[in-house]
């Protein structure tokens, strides 16, 4: 049976939003296509061996944390890209995307270097972009769900965006794209649980992941998550058109 | 001039709200803010001015220092309607006032929402302010919570008197650089306090001055509990005010030593206890005087209504969304009662403040504690009962324990068909009101 590592960084200072979720999502549906997951809860000053997992996963954090964590993370920032190099997955939710573009610039005007992994940079707003969400994905017709709720945007992106924007917000107010996709690293502003609440999008990265392993891949279908998924999208609606 | 025309508008407004039946605590405040935003700093404070502010804890904490004050024969008015935000205030104030401005009490207590602290208080003080805890608590409104901090902080001077929740190292960060005094309170380890390595929802898990990751000897919930930084000297220090010997069964506890009744059996009631102990005391109480209002003329629990239905017992507990510690109270709470138990649950809308409908939360909330065999069925009704379902098909709860309501005008006969044991309700106000009315029609005919 094939083993898929997850290592979840920052799980205590990045999850402000419930974002331990997405990994049980990831795990739940890993497990459904018969993979065995380990997963590791790692956080700052912890000793962590990046050829050992095969896929990271970072969350949201509050702009103390976020700090916290950059100072940690920029010591392993050769690891970092060796692992994005080899292509193992990173899934970067919610203001964590601030940590791999080129610098994070606050509202104080200081600016901080970053990961360096991606083109962008990060800037802090003075204002919050909060609200929910409907994007789309490159050969998905079902629609992606969430929600923002940050205080940074990004500059000069250079990578293909995740999404293209159909309600809400992109990278950046007025911009019709949002997230980031290179290789096989997957970032977007969307925060908490979003492998849960999009059990289509989910089960596309199943697709890759499985690909990556060379196991061949069977659709597997959450009714309940489906069906909340469906719920959620005819609530939004209704709203919409009043009722 | 223009005070008074707005004093004498605000208090004719409120008699008019009054005529026509209407709540009359927001709107008359709401037009007088709306005039002169600066009418509040043109008013003659009394000696107390005493603010209560925190995510949650705040409203059970003003009543009881309320209680304590008025028992020992103070003369004071708080925001009883619990209209915490500028409107409110205002209105509470201008009420209050002799046309010339001055207030008529000995004593302001208020209720505060924290974001509204500066625009009440932004020129004067307030005497002293109770501080409950800062947890995550409405995100798309507050942002995360050293945002909150920075909300509440923003607005004091060094010239209020904080009593501070020292369990909650959010809070105790203060002590590191706020210039004025401080006094400290808390809870000592009780029965039901626990220790795990990884815990996902804390807010404040790192220390504030040097950011090593701070060490607990023990959680009472969230990041409320006794911690320590290994690097630097920050920690819990033993509290000024510190509760001992918590017994919720008993509904008792010391307060530096004395024996203290708690009107209700959550913690949430020994933590609003001894901030109410710990403020009147400040503000010169007599310790006999307060442990009189605690201990002889007991806080009226407010039980409200009793709903039964088949003469079986319901407990409608307040649930507030987006506030995972809320909900952890209420799962404590009802896994901790005795008996077979059915427990409802779920929502229409996330908040009555915004439209936004965000979920994340519900991962926030440690709903695994429903895997208890006293609960033999769970309900869960409202519009986002497939997302909460989701939620317990990840805690593990067996699917056959649940059951979707659809229609509302359902749940109480599946309540009556398809269960035993006591209700238990989980679920926000708006809920709770729709609750209680079908209970109603279906008990008494009451359409």
């Amino acid at each position: 049976m094939e083993t898929i590592k997850i290592a979840h960084l920052y799980y205590d200072l990045m999850n402000l939003y419930g974002e331990h979720g997405n990994v049980r999502a990831l795990t739940h549906h890993l497990e459904e296509h018969k993979i065995r997951v380990i997963v590791h809860n790692l956080s700052i000053e912890d000793k962590i061996n990046f050829d050992d997992y095969d896929l990271f996963y970072i969350g949201s954090g509050s702009k103390e944390s976020f700090l916290i964590v950059l100072e940690d993370i920029i010591k392993r920032k050769n690891e970092i890209k060796k692992a994005f190099d080899e292509g193992k997955f990173f899934f970067i939710t919610g203001n964590a995307l601030d940590l791999f573009g080129k610098s994070y610039t606050t509202n104080e005007d200081m600016t901080f270097d970053t990961l360096n992994l991606l083109s962008y940079e990060a800037i802090e707003t003075n204002f919050r972009i909060v609200g929910e969400q409907v994007y789309t994905y490159p050969k998905l017709k079902e629609e992606i769900i969430g929600f923002t709720n940050r205080d940074s945007l990004l500059k000069n992106v250079q990578e293909k965006p995740l999404f293209q924007v159909k309600e809400g917000t992109g990278y950046a107010p007025n911009e019709q794209t949002e997230g980031v996709y290179k290789k096989n690293f997957y970032g977007t502003y969307l925060l908490g649980p979003i492998f849960i609440r999009n059990p289509y999008f989910t089960e596309k990265i199943m697709e890759k992941i499985l690909k990556s392993k060379n196991i061949s891949y069977t659709p597997f279908e959450d009714e309940t998550e489906i069906k909340a998924f469906e719920e959620y999208r005819k609530n939004m609606l209704n709203e919409k058109n009043g009722n | 001039m223009l005070r008074a025309f707005q004093i004498l508008i605000n208090k004719f407004l409120t008699l008019t709200c009054k005529i026509f039946g209407r709540n009359g605590s927001q709107f008359p405040g709401a037009i007088s803010y709306n005039i002169n935003q600066h009418i509040l700093e043109k008013i003659k404070y009394p000696k107390y001015v005493i603010g209560v502010t925190g995510s949650s804890g705040k409203g059970t904490t003003t009543n009881f220092i309320y209680h304590i004050l008025k028992d020992a024969g103070v003369d004071v008015v708080y925001n009883s309607s619990g209209s915490n935000g500028i409107r409110g205030i205002t209105t509470l104030i201008l009420n209050n006032c002799s046309i010339f401005g001055k207030f008529k009490h000995d004593v302001l207590l208020l209720e505060l929402d924290e974001k509204h602290l500066h625009l009440a208080f932004g020129k004067n003080k307030m005497t002293h302010l109770v501080l409950t805890n800062i947890t995550r608590d409405q995100p798309a409104r507050n942002g995360s919570p050293d945002l909150i901090y920075d909300a509440i902080f923003n607005a004091l001077d060094g010239t209020t008197t904080l009593i501070l929740n020292a369990d909650d190292p959010c809070l105790n960060k203060a002590t590191l650089s706020y210039p004025g005094k401080i006094v400290t309170y808390g809870i000592n380890k009780t029965k039901d306090s626990y220790n795990k390595k990884e815990n996902f929802s804390v807010d404040n898990a790192y220390c504030p001055n040097c950011h090593k990751k701070l060490i607990y000897s023990y959680y009472h919930y969230g990041h409320i509990g006794s911690y320590y930084c290994p690097n630097c000297d920050f920690k819990r220090k033993t509290p000024d005010y510190v509760a001992t010997k918590v017994n919720l069964e008993n509904q008792t506890m010391l307060i530096n030593k004395n024996e203290v009744h708690l009107n209700k059996n959550f913690l949430f009631t020994a933590y609003a206890t001894v901030a109410a102990y710990a403020l009147c005391q400040t503000i010169g109480i007599k310790e006999k005087d307060i442990l009189h209002a605690l201990n002889e003329d007991v806080i009226p629990s407010k039980r409200g209504h009793e709903y039964t239905i088949d003469n079986r017992k319901v407990t409608m507990l307040e649930s507030k969304n987006e506030n995972a510690l809320s909900y952890y109270q209420s799962l404590k709470y009802i896994v901790n009662e005795k008996g077979k138990k059915v427990v409802i649950l779920g929502f229409d809308n996330v908040s009555r403040r915004y439209k936004y409908n965000d979920l994340s939360w519900l991962w926030d909330v440690d709903f695994e504690l429903l895997n208890d065999e006293s609960i033999e069925k769970i309900i869960l009704i409202g519009r986002f009962k497939w997302d909460v379902l989701v939620r317990l098909k990840y805690a593990k709860i067996k699917q056959n324990k649940i059951i979707l309501i659809d229609d509302m005008n359902n749940l109480i006969p599946t309540v009556k068909e398809k269960t035993k044991g006591e209700i238990y309700t989980m679920v926000c106000f708006d809920m709770t009101e729709i609750i209680q009315k079908k209970i109603m029609e279906a008990e008494h005919g009451n359409n």
